[in-house]
Protein backbone atom coordinates (compact mmCIF):
# COMPACT_ATOMS: atom_id res chain seq x y z
CA UNK A 1 0.00 0.00 0.00
CA UNK A 2 1.17 3.41 -0.67
CA UNK A 3 2.65 5.28 2.41
CA UNK A 4 0.24 7.95 2.39
CA UNK A 5 0.36 8.49 6.66
CA UNK A 6 4.15 8.86 5.92
CA UNK A 7 5.73 12.02 5.83
CA UNK A 8 6.70 13.46 2.84
CA UNK A 9 9.49 12.26 0.61
CA UNK A 10 12.39 13.86 0.87
CA UNK A 11 11.52 14.75 -3.80
CA UNK A 12 8.26 16.22 -2.51
CA UNK A 13 10.24 18.57 0.50
CA UNK A 14 12.55 19.59 -2.50
CA UNK A 15 10.17 20.15 -5.13
CA UNK A 16 8.29 22.62 -2.66
CA UNK A 17 11.16 24.17 -1.21
CA UNK A 18 12.19 25.14 -5.32
CA UNK A 19 8.46 26.64 -5.89
CA UNK A 20 8.18 29.00 -3.41
CA UNK A 21 9.58 31.47 -6.75
CA UNK A 22 7.69 29.73 -9.65
CA UNK A 23 9.97 28.03 -11.69
CA UNK A 24 10.19 25.04 -14.71
CA UNK A 25 11.62 21.89 -15.58
CA UNK A 26 15.67 21.94 -16.15
CA UNK A 27 15.83 25.27 -14.06
CA UNK A 28 14.11 23.12 -11.13
CA UNK A 29 16.33 20.68 -11.33
CA UNK A 30 19.19 23.08 -10.81
CA UNK A 31 17.37 25.04 -8.02
CA UNK A 32 16.75 21.73 -6.10
CA UNK A 33 20.46 20.92 -6.57
CA UNK A 34 21.27 24.24 -5.05
CA UNK A 35 19.05 24.08 -2.37
CA UNK A 36 20.09 20.77 -1.13
CA UNK A 37 23.81 22.47 -1.75
CA UNK A 38 24.37 19.59 -3.57
CA UNK A 39 22.97 16.60 -2.01
CA UNK A 40 19.95 16.33 -4.30
CA UNK A 41 20.26 15.40 -7.50
CA UNK A 42 17.05 14.50 -8.59
CA UNK A 43 16.46 12.31 -11.67
CA UNK A 44 13.86 13.62 -14.30
CA UNK A 45 11.49 10.79 -13.52
CA UNK A 46 11.12 11.65 -9.94
CA UNK A 47 11.40 15.15 -10.71
CA UNK A 48 7.98 14.37 -13.30
CA UNK A 49 6.24 12.24 -10.71
CA UNK A 50 6.07 14.56 -7.77
CA UNK A 51 4.87 17.42 -10.18
CA UNK A 52 2.00 15.09 -11.58
CA UNK A 53 1.22 14.14 -7.73
CA UNK A 54 1.54 17.46 -6.11
CA UNK A 55 -0.50 19.37 -8.79
CA UNK A 56 -3.12 15.93 -8.17
CA UNK A 57 -2.83 16.63 -4.47
CA UNK A 58 -2.99 21.00 -5.22
CA UNK A 59 0.09 21.53 -3.23
CA UNK A 60 1.56 22.90 -6.67
CA UNK A 61 -0.24 24.88 -9.47
CA UNK A 62 0.76 25.67 -13.52
CA UNK A 63 0.72 29.14 -13.59
CA UNK A 64 2.17 29.52 -17.35
CA UNK A 65 2.29 27.15 -19.85
CA UNK A 66 3.00 28.39 -23.74
CA UNK A 67 2.88 24.49 -25.17
CA UNK A 68 6.40 24.54 -24.85
CA UNK A 69 7.20 25.34 -21.08
CA UNK A 70 5.58 24.52 -17.73
CA UNK A 71 5.84 26.88 -14.92
CA UNK A 72 4.88 25.68 -11.86
CA UNK A 73 4.28 27.45 -8.20
CA UNK A 74 3.39 26.36 -4.54
CA UNK A 75 0.08 27.29 -3.86
CA UNK A 76 -1.26 27.67 -0.68
CA UNK A 77 -1.94 24.34 0.29
CA UNK A 78 1.46 23.38 -0.66
CA UNK A 79 2.50 26.10 1.88
CA UNK A 80 0.73 24.46 4.67
CA UNK A 81 2.32 21.24 4.05
CA UNK A 82 5.75 22.48 3.87
CA UNK A 83 5.42 24.62 6.74
CA UNK A 84 4.05 21.26 8.68
CA UNK A 85 6.88 19.20 7.23
CA UNK A 86 9.10 22.25 8.20
CA UNK A 87 8.29 21.56 12.29
CA UNK A 88 8.07 18.08 11.76
CA UNK A 89 12.02 17.97 10.67
CA UNK A 90 12.85 20.77 13.50
CA UNK A 91 11.25 18.64 15.99
CA UNK A 92 13.39 15.46 14.69
CA UNK A 93 16.57 17.50 14.46
CA UNK A 94 15.84 19.36 18.11
CA UNK A 95 15.03 15.08 19.77
CA UNK A 96 18.02 14.29 18.04
CA UNK A 97 20.02 16.97 19.40
CA UNK A 98 18.98 16.53 22.79
CA UNK A 99 20.69 13.03 22.68
CA UNK A 100 23.84 14.44 20.00
CA UNK A 101 26.48 12.80 22.78
CA UNK A 102 25.08 9.69 22.75
CA UNK A 103 24.53 9.49 18.71
CA UNK A 104 28.00 10.78 18.30
CA UNK A 105 29.69 7.89 20.77
CA UNK A 106 27.14 5.13 20.50
CA UNK B 1 19.30 2.98 -41.57
CA UNK B 2 20.09 -0.54 -40.56
CA UNK B 3 18.26 -3.62 -41.09
CA UNK B 4 14.83 -3.54 -38.91
CA UNK B 5 13.98 -6.82 -36.66
CA UNK B 6 10.48 -7.29 -35.16
CA UNK B 7 9.97 -9.02 -32.22
CA UNK B 8 7.42 -9.82 -29.88
CA UNK B 9 7.82 -8.35 -26.17
CA UNK B 10 9.61 -10.40 -23.84
CA UNK B 11 7.02 -9.29 -21.21
CA UNK B 12 4.99 -6.22 -20.35
CA UNK B 13 6.50 -3.23 -20.48
CA UNK B 14 5.79 -2.20 -16.94
CA UNK B 15 7.86 -5.28 -15.79
CA UNK B 16 10.46 -2.42 -15.85
CA UNK B 17 13.80 -4.56 -14.51
CA UNK B 18 13.31 -7.19 -16.32
CA UNK B 19 12.45 -5.30 -19.72
CA UNK B 20 15.15 -2.75 -19.47
CA UNK B 21 17.54 -5.88 -19.44
CA UNK B 22 16.28 -7.65 -22.21
CA UNK B 23 17.01 -4.00 -24.32
CA UNK B 24 20.13 -3.72 -23.03
CA UNK B 25 21.39 -7.44 -23.89
CA UNK B 26 19.75 -6.95 -26.97
CA UNK B 27 21.51 -3.66 -27.81
CA UNK B 28 24.78 -5.24 -26.78
CA UNK B 29 23.98 -8.01 -30.07
CA UNK B 30 23.60 -5.24 -31.97
CA UNK B 31 19.97 -4.52 -32.14
CA UNK B 32 18.57 -1.29 -30.91
CA UNK B 33 14.82 -0.39 -29.95
CA UNK B 34 13.45 1.69 -32.53
CA UNK B 35 9.70 1.52 -31.66
CA UNK B 36 7.43 -0.25 -29.54
CA UNK B 37 3.76 -1.34 -30.41
CA UNK B 38 1.50 -3.51 -28.27
CA UNK B 39 2.21 -6.49 -29.58
CA UNK B 40 5.67 -6.13 -30.71
CA UNK B 41 9.09 -4.02 -30.65
CA UNK B 42 11.07 -3.13 -33.47
CA UNK B 43 14.28 -2.76 -33.37
CA UNK B 44 17.11 -1.32 -35.62
CA UNK B 45 20.32 -3.47 -36.49
CA UNK B 46 23.49 -1.56 -35.32
CA UNK B 47 26.81 -2.18 -34.29
CA UNK B 48 26.54 -3.63 -30.97
CA UNK B 49 26.85 -1.30 -27.89
CA UNK B 50 26.90 -1.70 -24.06
CA UNK B 51 23.56 0.53 -23.73
CA UNK B 52 21.58 1.55 -20.33
CA UNK B 53 17.88 1.45 -20.77
CA UNK B 54 15.41 3.16 -18.66
CA UNK B 55 11.46 2.64 -18.95
CA UNK B 56 9.38 5.29 -17.29
CA UNK B 57 5.89 5.26 -16.36
CA UNK B 58 3.47 8.38 -16.88
CA UNK B 59 0.15 8.81 -18.59
CA UNK B 60 -0.07 10.36 -21.98
CA UNK B 61 2.60 11.99 -23.90
CA UNK B 62 6.05 12.91 -23.04
CA UNK B 63 5.95 16.96 -23.85
CA UNK B 64 8.94 17.91 -25.96
CA UNK B 65 9.92 19.93 -23.01
CA UNK B 66 10.07 16.90 -20.60
CA UNK B 67 12.05 14.93 -22.79
CA UNK B 68 14.77 17.99 -23.05
CA UNK B 69 15.04 17.48 -19.52
CA UNK B 70 15.48 13.58 -19.99
CA UNK B 71 17.82 14.32 -22.58
CA UNK B 72 19.52 17.03 -20.95
CA UNK B 73 19.80 14.94 -17.87
CA UNK B 74 21.98 12.06 -20.61
CA UNK B 75 18.99 10.17 -21.24
CA UNK B 76 17.86 9.66 -25.45
CA UNK B 77 14.30 9.56 -25.58
CA UNK B 78 13.40 6.30 -27.98
CA UNK B 79 9.41 5.37 -28.12
CA UNK B 80 6.31 4.97 -25.85
CA UNK B 81 3.87 2.61 -25.40
CA UNK B 82 0.58 3.01 -23.32
CA UNK B 83 2.13 4.15 -19.56
CA UNK B 84 5.90 3.07 -20.79
CA UNK B 85 8.07 5.51 -21.94
CA UNK B 86 11.76 4.00 -23.73
CA UNK B 87 14.69 5.90 -22.86
CA UNK B 88 18.23 4.74 -23.41
CA UNK B 89 21.63 6.26 -22.74
CA UNK B 90 25.51 4.50 -23.33
CA UNK B 91 26.13 2.81 -20.44
CA UNK B 92 29.52 4.52 -19.71
CA UNK B 93 27.65 8.33 -20.35
CA UNK B 94 27.66 10.23 -17.66
CA UNK B 95 24.20 10.63 -16.87
CA UNK B 96 21.65 10.99 -13.90
CA UNK B 97 19.34 8.33 -13.09
CA UNK B 98 15.98 8.83 -13.94
CA UNK B 99 14.73 7.87 -10.62
CA UNK B 100 16.51 8.95 -7.65
CA UNK B 101 13.59 8.04 -5.11
CA UNK B 102 11.75 5.10 -5.21
CA UNK B 103 9.18 5.80 -2.96
CA UNK B 104 8.34 8.61 -5.62
CA UNK B 105 8.63 5.97 -8.20
CA UNK B 106 5.96 3.59 -6.38
CA UNK B 107 3.61 6.37 -6.42
CA UNK B 108 3.53 6.69 -10.13
CA UNK B 109 3.33 2.45 -10.58
CA UNK B 110 0.45 3.02 -8.22
CA UNK B 111 -1.47 5.40 -10.23
CA UNK B 112 -0.64 3.17 -12.96
CA UNK B 113 -2.61 0.39 -10.76
CA UNK B 114 -5.30 1.85 -9.94
CA UNK B 115 -5.70 2.67 -13.56
CA UNK B 116 -5.70 -0.87 -14.72
CA UNK B 117 -8.32 -1.89 -12.30
CA UNK B 118 -10.76 -0.94 -15.01
CA UNK B 119 -9.65 -2.96 -17.74
CA UNK B 120 -9.26 -5.91 -15.56
CA UNK B 121 -12.41 -5.86 -14.32
CA UNK B 122 -13.68 -5.12 -18.04
CA UNK B 123 -12.29 -8.28 -19.34
CA UNK B 124 -12.74 -10.49 -16.08
CA UNK B 125 -16.54 -9.75 -16.40
CA UNK B 126 -16.46 -10.17 -20.35
CA UNK B 127 -14.59 -13.40 -20.15
CA UNK B 128 -17.73 -14.49 -17.54
CA UNK B 129 -20.06 -13.39 -19.59
CA UNK B 130 -18.70 -14.94 -22.84
CA UNK B 131 -18.27 -18.05 -20.92
CA UNK B 132 -22.07 -18.02 -19.69
CA UNK B 133 -23.33 -17.31 -23.08
CA UNK B 134 -21.49 -19.78 -24.37
CA UNK B 135 -22.58 -22.81 -22.10
CA UNK B 136 -25.79 -21.90 -22.57
CA UNK B 137 -25.77 -22.36 -26.39
CA UNK B 138 -23.73 -24.86 -25.58
CA UNK B 139 -25.66 -26.63 -23.25
CA UNK B 140 -28.74 -25.51 -24.94
CA UNK B 141 -31.97 -28.60 -25.67
CA UNK B 142 -29.56 -30.65 -23.63
CA UNK B 143 -27.25 -31.40 -27.01
CA UNK B 144 -23.88 -30.00 -26.17
CA UNK B 145 -22.05 -32.72 -28.15
CA UNK B 146 -24.50 -32.18 -31.44
CA UNK B 147 -24.29 -28.22 -30.77
CA UNK B 148 -20.38 -28.64 -30.70
CA UNK B 149 -20.09 -30.08 -34.30
CA UNK B 150 -22.51 -28.15 -35.78
CA UNK B 151 -20.40 -24.82 -34.59
CA UNK B 152 -17.05 -26.72 -35.24
CA UNK B 153 -16.40 -25.88 -31.22
CA UNK B 154 -16.51 -22.29 -31.52
CA UNK B 155 -17.98 -21.63 -28.37
CA UNK B 156 -14.99 -23.07 -26.86
CA UNK B 157 -12.55 -20.98 -29.43
CA UNK B 158 -14.61 -18.04 -28.21
CA UNK B 159 -13.82 -18.60 -25.13
CA UNK B 160 -10.57 -19.51 -25.24
CA UNK B 161 -9.78 -16.76 -27.04
CA UNK B 162 -10.12 -14.21 -24.14
CA UNK B 163 -7.81 -16.35 -22.17
CA UNK B 164 -4.64 -14.93 -23.21
CA UNK B 165 -5.84 -11.61 -22.95
CA UNK B 166 -7.26 -12.29 -19.06
CA UNK B 167 -4.12 -14.17 -18.15
CA UNK B 168 -1.89 -11.26 -19.09
CA UNK B 169 -4.48 -8.43 -18.02
CA UNK B 170 -4.18 -9.85 -14.22
CA UNK B 171 -0.68 -10.79 -14.28
CA UNK B 172 0.33 -7.53 -15.36
CA UNK B 173 -1.80 -5.85 -13.14
CA UNK B 174 -0.80 -8.08 -10.11
CA UNK B 175 3.15 -7.83 -11.43
CA UNK B 176 2.67 -3.69 -11.66
CA UNK B 177 0.68 -4.03 -7.57
CA UNK B 178 4.15 -5.97 -6.49
CA UNK B 179 6.73 -3.50 -8.26
CA UNK B 180 4.67 -0.91 -6.53
CA UNK B 181 4.88 -2.40 -2.74
CA UNK B 182 8.70 -2.86 -3.34
CA UNK B 183 9.22 0.20 -4.31
CA UNK B 184 7.05 1.81 -1.58
CA UNK B 185 9.81 -0.44 0.69
CA UNK B 186 12.18 1.63 -0.51
CA UNK B 187 14.14 -1.05 -3.04
CA UNK B 188 15.23 0.20 -6.47
CA UNK B 189 15.00 -1.35 -9.50
CA UNK B 190 16.99 -3.89 -10.44
CA UNK B 191 17.91 -2.94 -13.86
CA UNK B 192 19.92 -6.18 -15.20
CA UNK B 193 17.29 -8.69 -13.55
CA UNK B 194 16.83 -11.42 -15.33
CA UNK B 195 14.01 -11.87 -18.25
CA UNK B 196 14.10 -15.67 -18.07
CA UNK B 197 10.78 -16.18 -16.27
CA UNK B 198 9.06 -13.74 -18.03
CA UNK B 199 11.09 -15.05 -21.53
CA UNK B 200 9.14 -18.92 -20.62
CA UNK B 201 5.64 -17.22 -19.67
CA UNK B 202 5.44 -15.64 -23.15
CA UNK B 203 6.59 -18.21 -25.04
CA UNK B 204 3.95 -20.64 -24.16
CA UNK B 205 1.27 -17.66 -23.97
CA UNK B 206 2.27 -16.98 -27.54
CA UNK B 207 2.26 -21.08 -28.41
CA UNK B 208 -1.16 -20.78 -27.51
CA UNK B 209 -2.16 -17.62 -28.96
CA UNK B 210 -0.65 -19.16 -32.59
CA UNK B 211 -2.76 -22.74 -31.41
CA UNK B 212 -5.87 -20.68 -31.59
CA UNK B 213 -5.44 -18.71 -34.60
CA UNK B 214 -4.59 -21.92 -36.42
CA UNK B 215 -7.43 -23.04 -35.03
CA UNK B 216 -9.56 -20.32 -35.93
CA UNK B 217 -8.22 -20.29 -39.55
CA UNK B 218 -8.89 -23.90 -39.51
CA UNK B 219 -12.64 -23.15 -38.66
CA UNK B 220 -12.89 -20.28 -41.25
CA UNK B 221 -11.89 -23.08 -43.84
CA UNK B 222 -14.53 -25.78 -42.86
CA UNK B 223 -16.86 -22.52 -43.37
CA UNK B 224 -15.54 -21.93 -46.76
CA UNK B 225 -15.95 -25.41 -48.23
CA UNK B 226 -19.29 -25.72 -46.57
CA UNK B 227 -20.25 -23.40 -47.99
CA UNK B 228 -18.91 -23.75 -51.36
CA UNK B 229 -20.23 -27.09 -51.25
CA UNK B 230 -24.10 -25.81 -50.41
CA UNK B 231 -23.01 -23.69 -53.46
CA UNK B 232 -22.03 -26.52 -56.04
CA UNK B 233 -24.47 -29.41 -54.46
CA UNK B 234 -27.31 -27.82 -56.22
CA UNK B 235 -27.95 -31.78 -57.69
CA UNK B 236 -28.47 -32.81 -54.14
CA UNK B 237 -29.43 -36.05 -56.23
CA UNK B 238 -25.36 -36.33 -56.64
CA UNK B 239 -24.59 -38.94 -53.64
CA UNK B 240 -28.73 -40.28 -53.05
CA UNK B 241 -27.68 -42.27 -56.87
CA UNK B 242 -24.06 -42.29 -55.89
CA UNK B 243 -23.39 -46.11 -54.12
CA UNK B 244 -19.85 -44.85 -52.74
CA UNK B 245 -21.43 -42.88 -49.31
CA UNK B 246 -20.74 -44.49 -46.24
CA UNK B 247 -24.42 -44.13 -44.56
CA UNK B 248 -27.85 -46.70 -45.45
CA UNK B 249 -29.21 -45.81 -48.65
CA UNK B 250 -32.49 -47.24 -49.69
CA UNK B 251 -30.82 -49.22 -52.74
CA UNK B 252 -29.38 -51.29 -49.78
CA UNK B 253 -32.72 -52.26 -48.64
CA UNK B 254 -34.52 -52.78 -51.99
CA UNK B 255 -34.23 -53.39 -55.26
CA UNK B 256 -33.84 -50.35 -57.57
CA UNK B 257 -33.20 -51.31 -60.90
CA UNK B 258 -34.66 -49.62 -63.59
CA UNK B 259 -36.04 -47.27 -61.42
CA UNK B 260 -37.48 -43.87 -62.39
CA UNK B 261 -35.35 -40.75 -60.30
CA UNK B 262 -37.78 -37.87 -60.15
CA UNK B 263 -36.39 -35.01 -59.86
CA UNK B 264 -38.57 -31.98 -59.20
CA UNK B 265 -42.08 -32.68 -57.54
CA UNK B 266 -43.40 -28.62 -58.73
CA UNK B 267 -42.29 -29.85 -62.29
CA UNK B 268 -45.85 -30.47 -63.82
CA UNK B 269 -44.07 -31.99 -67.47
CA UNK B 270 -42.43 -34.51 -64.82
CA UNK B 271 -45.52 -35.24 -63.11
CA UNK B 272 -47.40 -36.15 -66.41
CA UNK B 273 -44.76 -38.33 -67.78
CA UNK B 274 -44.78 -40.09 -64.53
CA UNK B 275 -48.47 -40.60 -64.69
CA UNK B 276 -47.85 -41.60 -68.26
CA UNK B 277 -45.52 -44.67 -67.41
CA UNK B 278 -46.63 -48.25 -67.19
CA UNK B 279 -48.09 -49.69 -63.87
CA UNK B 280 -45.08 -51.54 -62.09
CA UNK B 281 -42.62 -48.75 -62.07
CA UNK B 282 -40.56 -47.56 -59.25
CA UNK B 283 -40.48 -43.92 -59.02
CA UNK B 284 -37.57 -42.81 -56.48
CA UNK B 285 -37.64 -39.50 -54.73
CA UNK B 286 -34.76 -38.36 -52.39
CA UNK B 287 -32.63 -35.70 -51.13
CA UNK B 288 -29.68 -35.15 -49.49
CA UNK B 289 -27.81 -32.39 -47.71
CA UNK B 290 -23.99 -32.42 -46.12
CA UNK B 291 -22.17 -30.40 -44.01
CA UNK B 292 -19.08 -30.25 -42.40
CA UNK B 293 -17.37 -29.37 -39.05
CA UNK B 294 -14.02 -29.47 -37.36
CA UNK B 295 -15.39 -31.95 -35.47
CA UNK B 296 -17.42 -33.83 -38.15
CA UNK B 297 -15.10 -33.72 -41.60
CA UNK B 298 -18.60 -35.60 -43.10
CA UNK B 299 -22.29 -34.89 -42.08
CA UNK B 300 -25.02 -35.71 -44.26
CA UNK B 301 -29.08 -35.92 -43.78
CA UNK B 302 -30.49 -37.73 -46.70
CA UNK B 303 -34.86 -38.49 -46.81
CA UNK B 304 -35.89 -41.38 -50.27
CA UNK B 305 -38.67 -42.99 -50.49
CA UNK B 306 -40.28 -44.54 -53.64
CA UNK B 307 -43.01 -45.91 -54.38
CA UNK B 308 -44.53 -48.39 -57.57
CA UNK B 309 -47.01 -47.24 -60.03
CA UNK B 310 -50.19 -49.53 -59.58
CA UNK B 311 -48.98 -51.02 -56.51
CA UNK B 312 -50.00 -50.87 -52.70
CA UNK B 313 -46.10 -50.57 -52.32
CA UNK B 314 -43.64 -47.98 -51.28
CA UNK B 315 -40.67 -47.25 -48.36
CA UNK B 316 -38.92 -44.40 -47.36
CA UNK B 317 -35.54 -44.05 -45.25
CA UNK B 318 -34.48 -41.07 -43.83
CA UNK B 319 -30.62 -41.27 -42.44
CA UNK B 320 -28.60 -38.62 -40.07
CA UNK B 321 -24.96 -39.72 -40.49
CA UNK B 322 -21.97 -38.32 -38.73
CA UNK B 323 -18.06 -38.94 -39.27
CA UNK B 324 -16.35 -37.71 -36.56
CA UNK B 325 -13.12 -36.00 -35.68
CA UNK B 326 -12.70 -37.72 -32.77
CA UNK B 327 -14.18 -41.25 -31.39
CA UNK B 328 -14.70 -40.41 -27.73
CA UNK B 329 -17.61 -38.19 -28.87
CA UNK B 330 -19.51 -40.91 -31.08
CA UNK B 331 -21.33 -42.21 -27.94
CA UNK B 332 -22.44 -38.97 -26.51
CA UNK B 333 -23.16 -37.64 -29.95
CA UNK B 334 -25.41 -41.11 -30.03
CA UNK B 335 -27.22 -40.63 -26.98
CA UNK B 336 -27.98 -36.73 -27.51
CA UNK B 337 -29.78 -38.07 -30.86
CA UNK B 338 -31.67 -40.63 -29.36
CA UNK B 339 -32.64 -38.45 -26.46
CA UNK B 340 -33.63 -35.68 -29.05
CA UNK B 341 -35.56 -38.74 -31.41
CA UNK B 342 -37.60 -40.20 -27.93
CA UNK B 343 -39.06 -36.25 -27.13
CA UNK B 344 -40.18 -35.81 -31.00
CA UNK B 345 -41.36 -38.80 -31.26
CA UNK B 346 -43.59 -38.10 -27.85
CA UNK B 347 -44.78 -34.97 -29.28
CA UNK B 348 -46.01 -36.70 -32.25
CA UNK B 349 -47.53 -39.76 -30.66
CA UNK B 350 -49.56 -40.72 -27.57
CA UNK B 351 -47.19 -43.45 -26.12
CA UNK B 352 -43.15 -43.26 -25.61
CA UNK B 353 -40.91 -44.37 -27.74
CA UNK B 354 -39.56 -47.93 -27.21
CA UNK B 355 -36.30 -48.16 -27.35
CA UNK B 356 -33.72 -51.26 -26.87
CA UNK B 357 -30.24 -51.74 -26.84
CA UNK B 358 -29.35 -54.64 -29.31
CA UNK B 359 -25.90 -56.53 -29.24
CA UNK B 360 -24.26 -56.87 -32.45
CA UNK B 361 -20.57 -57.40 -32.64
CA UNK B 362 -19.71 -55.53 -35.36
CA UNK B 363 -21.13 -52.18 -33.74
CA UNK B 364 -20.13 -50.25 -30.99
CA UNK B 365 -23.68 -50.09 -29.94
CA UNK B 366 -27.11 -50.02 -31.37
CA UNK B 367 -30.80 -49.03 -30.28
CA UNK B 368 -33.91 -49.84 -32.00
CA UNK B 369 -37.31 -49.08 -31.76
CA UNK B 370 -40.42 -50.00 -33.10
CA UNK B 371 -43.69 -49.16 -34.10
CA UNK B 372 -46.73 -50.12 -36.58
CA UNK B 373 -45.27 -47.81 -39.26
CA UNK B 374 -41.56 -47.61 -38.88
CA UNK B 375 -38.23 -49.14 -37.31
CA UNK B 376 -35.41 -46.12 -35.30
CA UNK B 377 -32.28 -47.75 -35.82
CA UNK B 378 -29.27 -46.07 -33.45
CA UNK B 379 -25.64 -47.34 -34.36
CA UNK B 380 -22.18 -46.31 -33.84
CA UNK B 381 -19.13 -47.31 -34.94
CA UNK B 382 -15.64 -45.88 -33.84
CA UNK B 383 -16.04 -42.70 -35.16
CA UNK B 384 -19.23 -42.89 -36.89
CA UNK B 385 -22.91 -42.16 -35.89
CA UNK B 386 -25.94 -43.32 -37.67
CA UNK B 387 -29.52 -43.04 -36.89
CA UNK B 388 -31.95 -44.54 -39.18
CA UNK B 389 -35.51 -44.27 -39.57
CA UNK B 390 -37.23 -46.80 -41.54
CA UNK B 391 -40.45 -47.35 -43.21
CA UNK B 392 -40.94 -50.57 -45.58
CA UNK B 393 -41.30 -54.39 -45.60
CA UNK B 394 -37.82 -55.04 -44.40
CA UNK B 395 -36.99 -56.64 -41.03
CA UNK B 396 -35.16 -55.05 -37.69
CA UNK B 397 -32.43 -57.92 -38.56
CA UNK B 398 -32.31 -57.35 -42.35
CA UNK B 399 -32.13 -53.24 -41.89
CA UNK B 400 -29.36 -53.85 -39.24
CA UNK B 401 -27.48 -56.49 -41.49
CA UNK B 402 -27.41 -53.74 -43.76
CA UNK B 403 -26.27 -51.38 -41.31
CA UNK B 404 -23.82 -53.75 -40.45
CA UNK B 405 -22.58 -54.42 -44.19
CA UNK B 406 -22.71 -50.53 -44.81
CA UNK B 407 -20.64 -49.31 -41.94
CA UNK B 408 -18.27 -51.81 -42.06
CA UNK B 409 -17.43 -50.92 -45.70
CA UNK B 410 -16.22 -47.63 -44.46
Amino acid sequence: MPPESSPMTEAMYYVLLALLHPNHGYQLMATIKEVSRGRMNMGPGTLYGVLTRMQKEKLIRVVFDDGRRKTYTITNEGKKALRQEYARLLHLVDDGASMKGEIENG
Amino acid sequence: MGKVVRKLHIASPYQIGPYESWLSDLAGRGLFLKKTGRVFATFEKRDPANMDYRIDIAKGKFSEERKRIYEESGWEYVSSVLWAHFFRAPAEAPKTEVHTDPVEQGFTLDSLRKFLVAPVITVVLCTLLIVMVNCWKLFFHGTPHLNLIDSSGYEIFVTLCYIPTLILMIKQFFDVRALSHTLFKGKTIDHHASYAKHKRFNTILSIFAILITLFAFANIGVMIVTISDIATAADSFKYVESTEVPFLQLRDLENLDDTYYRVDFSDDDEKAAIEAMPEGTIVFYGYGRTRKSLLAPDMRTTSESFYIIGEQSDASLDVEYYRLTFGWMAEGTMKEMMDKEVEKYQDRNENAMDLREVTDEALDQAFVATDRYSTILFVRKGNQVMMIEYSGDRTEEELLDAVVAKIDGN
